[in-house]
């Protein structure tokens, strides 16, 4: 077994595959990074822009209610509820033209505009309030959007953050890196990368014509396949882990590294908010694509037992990961939960932004990990009738 | 000793053996001589387990292949040409690799000086040439120490000197108790060191004590051509 892994070992880590998956998953990751090279930083000016944007509606709304001659009671309650939110307004807008930037008093009035909308949403849901709308992120207007912005500033400026919003221009390196994984290279290309690899080296005894001594080895073929399936796993998953480390490097040492505490909010239940620190983000998403390489090997090894060429290979393994589009998914069934394509858009499934039912991230780790278990046994049982990889 | 019974075996409608039976003893080394693409390696693959036969079709000491696979296995060592070396490993891995794999307590370093492959034991098989690789090849069938010895081809590449060389490594295995099948094109080198020859004819074995006889005329025999057979009978 020792020399088999060893084997093994030395012909995958020698292969040139690993530097074109290394490569492939740098370039996906460096998308937003290239796209913004030589662009001045104006994440604060657009932040500014958009608080300017927001007090400008408000004021527009105030100059307009003013014009009505004979206010009705309503309309009276609305130009006050206007001139309560411009006073917020003008605060948030003091507080970002402060020189030197003041992040504190910048959070505190961003925290008490949250509060006060969300005190006004709570009274009536359809209160017509003028909402921050940040760049590349959608408005939110239900209540559970006020709280999720309460949470948020309270956090920021409990933490003495300053906001870095997902449009912002040279993001630091924890925040682009979350931000790619999350927003902007979507979770199916991260995977089919990781599939070339796998079909590669799942393939590259029968490409190369050496299965046949793989075959007369005296043991059993199950374990051939379960070493050859651990290491290329292993293998694909460090490739990943060098690759993100890659691009958190070179971001860091042109954008500053960001802080691991920076929030992200979210929520279990629709009604509260909860934060999750950066930190925690990234080690979710790498137990996701942990798991979902196992699983994805798991089910390469089967694969392999039928086809002879990577393509194929490749063409079979990503035609199980397309059914993972939320656009495929079928409509949503009892037996949802249970299967695995539920899982293979993780930056959903840590966000609680499912359109389906799921077991949450932690089940679906553990339920990734048990098909795994099931595809690799009923491979074992496959292989011992046919004693042939 | 390796028993094959009732052998049958084609590639689509394409019948390459039919109903064969033989053995092979302890210590007996047959050769096996057929034209190109008759089942030389066919047969040596069935042997092996690496094309389907009947349950109850191969013997080898004893033991079943479809009842104890990995034990069969380890009584032999075929590997079918240099092709299927690992290119980017060394001789050195191989060598080891093999020894583990097969449980074999052979000192590899004596094998490597007496087929005088020091000088590329840490080269990797890329860089080798033919000749070098059917030594790599031979050292692994020699450091696997298994019981029964396919071997497909052996003598290909080879200048004289090694030749005689490898005929001399195939009787000193023949005095060890080996089993060895040997196939070849090479008549003379056949009538040096085999026992018996099995010639492959009509999708059958037809099996020739070495008495010591011109091996190539009865080659020639063997596969007249029809013209030929025809100018000869007029
Ligand atoms: N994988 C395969 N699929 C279909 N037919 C095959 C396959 N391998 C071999 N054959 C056919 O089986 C026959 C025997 O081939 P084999 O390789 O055993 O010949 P051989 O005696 O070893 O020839 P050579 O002396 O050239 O090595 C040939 O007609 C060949 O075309
Ligand atoms: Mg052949």
């Amino acid at each position: 077994m020792r020399a088999l892994f060893k084997v093994t070992f030395k012909r995958d880590v020698q292969s040139t595959t690993n530097i074109v998956i290394f490569a492939a998953l740098v370039i996906l990751l460096l998308g937003t990074f290239f796209s913004q090279t030589g662009q001045a930083n104006t994440t604060r000016g657009d932040l500014y822009n958009v608080y300017v944007t927001t007090d400008d509606g408000i004021t527009n709304e105030v100059i307009a209610l003013r014009k009505v001659k004979h206010r009705t009671a309503a309309q009276t309650a609305r130009l006050n509820q206007k001139l309560t939110e411009k006073t917020y307004a003008d605060q948030i807008i003091a507080a970002a033209s402060a020189s030197p930037a003041a992040a504190d008093q910048l959070n505190r009035a961003l925290l008490h505009y949250a509060q006060y909308a969300l005190r006004q949403t709570q009274k009536d849901p359809r209160t017509p309030l003028q909402l921050i709308a940040y760049t590349d992120q959608p408005l939110d207007r239900s209540l559970l959007g006020r709280v999720k912005d309460v949470a948020f500033y309270r956090y920021l400026l409990d933490h003495h953050i300053q906001e870095i919003p997902t449009a912002a221009v040279h993001a630091p390196a924890i925040n682009y890196l979350a931000g790619a994984f999350l927003y902007h290279v979507s979770p199916f290309l991260i995977i089919a990368v990781l599939l070339v690899g796998l079909a590669e080296f799942f393939t590259m005894d029968k490409r190369l014509g050496t299965i046949d001594f793989a075959n007369t080895l005296p043991i059993s073929k199950s374990k051939v396949l379960l070493i050859q399936g651990l290491l290329t796993c292993l293998l694909m998953f460090v490739l990943f882990l060098l690759a993100a480390v890659a691009v958190f490097l070179l971001v860091g040492s042109q954008n500053g590294w960001g802080t691991w505490t920076y929030p992200l909010v979210y929520s279990l239940d629709g009604l509260h908010a909860r934060i999750m620190p950066l930190a925690q983000l990234m080690g979710m998403l790498v137990l996701s694509i942990f798991s979902l390489l196992v699983f994805f090997t798991a089910i390469g090894g089967l694969i392999s037992l039928f086809v002879r060429t990577t393509g194929t290979h490749f063409l079979w393994a990503s035609a199980l990961l397309l059914t993972g589009l939320p656009s495929v998914l079928g409509p949503a069934t009892r037996l949802m939960p249970w299967l695995p394509v539920g899982y293979f858009d993780y930056a959903a499934v840590i966000l609680h932004r499912t359109n389906w039912p799921t077991l949450g991230f932690g089940g679906g780790v553990g339920l990734l990990l048990g098909w795994s278990l099931l595809v690799f046994g009923g491979t074992g049982v496959l292989l011992h009738r046919r004693q042939l990889l | 000793m390796l028993s094959v019974n009732d052998l049958s075996f084609s590639f689509k409608k394409n019948v390459i053996f039919d109903q064969v039976s033989f053995s092979i003893n302890d210590g007996e080394l047959v050769g096996l001589v057929a034209p190109n693409g008759t089942g030389k390696t066919t047969l040596l693959k069935l042997l092996c387990g690496l094309l389907p036969t009947a349950a109850t079709t191969l013997t080898l000491n004893g033991i079943h292949l479809y009842q104890h696979r990995t034990a069969y296995l380890r009584q032999l060592f075929f590997l079918e040409n240099s092709n299927q070396l690992y290119a980017d490993l060394t001789v050195a891995d191989h060598l080891t690799y093999v020894r583990s794999m097969w449980h074999s307590a052979v000192d590899i370093a004596g094998v490597v000086d007496s087929l005088g492959m020091a000088g590329y034991y840490r080269k990797k098989i890329k860089t080798l040439s033919l000749g070098m690789k059917q030594h790599v090849l031979l050292a692994m069938y020699l450091v696997s120490d298994a019981q029964t010895l396919l071997i497909d081809e052996p003598l290909n590449g080879l200048d004289p000197t090694s030749i005689q060389q490898f005929e001399r490594v195939f009787l000193a295995l023949k005095q060890q108790g080996k089993s060895m099948l040997i196939s070849s094109h090479q008549m003379d080198s056949v009538g040096r060191v085999s026992d018996r020859v099995f010639f492959l004819q009509n999708q059958t074995i037809v099996p020739i004590e070495n008495t010591g006889q011109d091996m190539l005329a009865v080659y020639n025999t063997m596969y007249l051509k029809a013209g030929e057979q025809h100018a000869r009978s007029v």
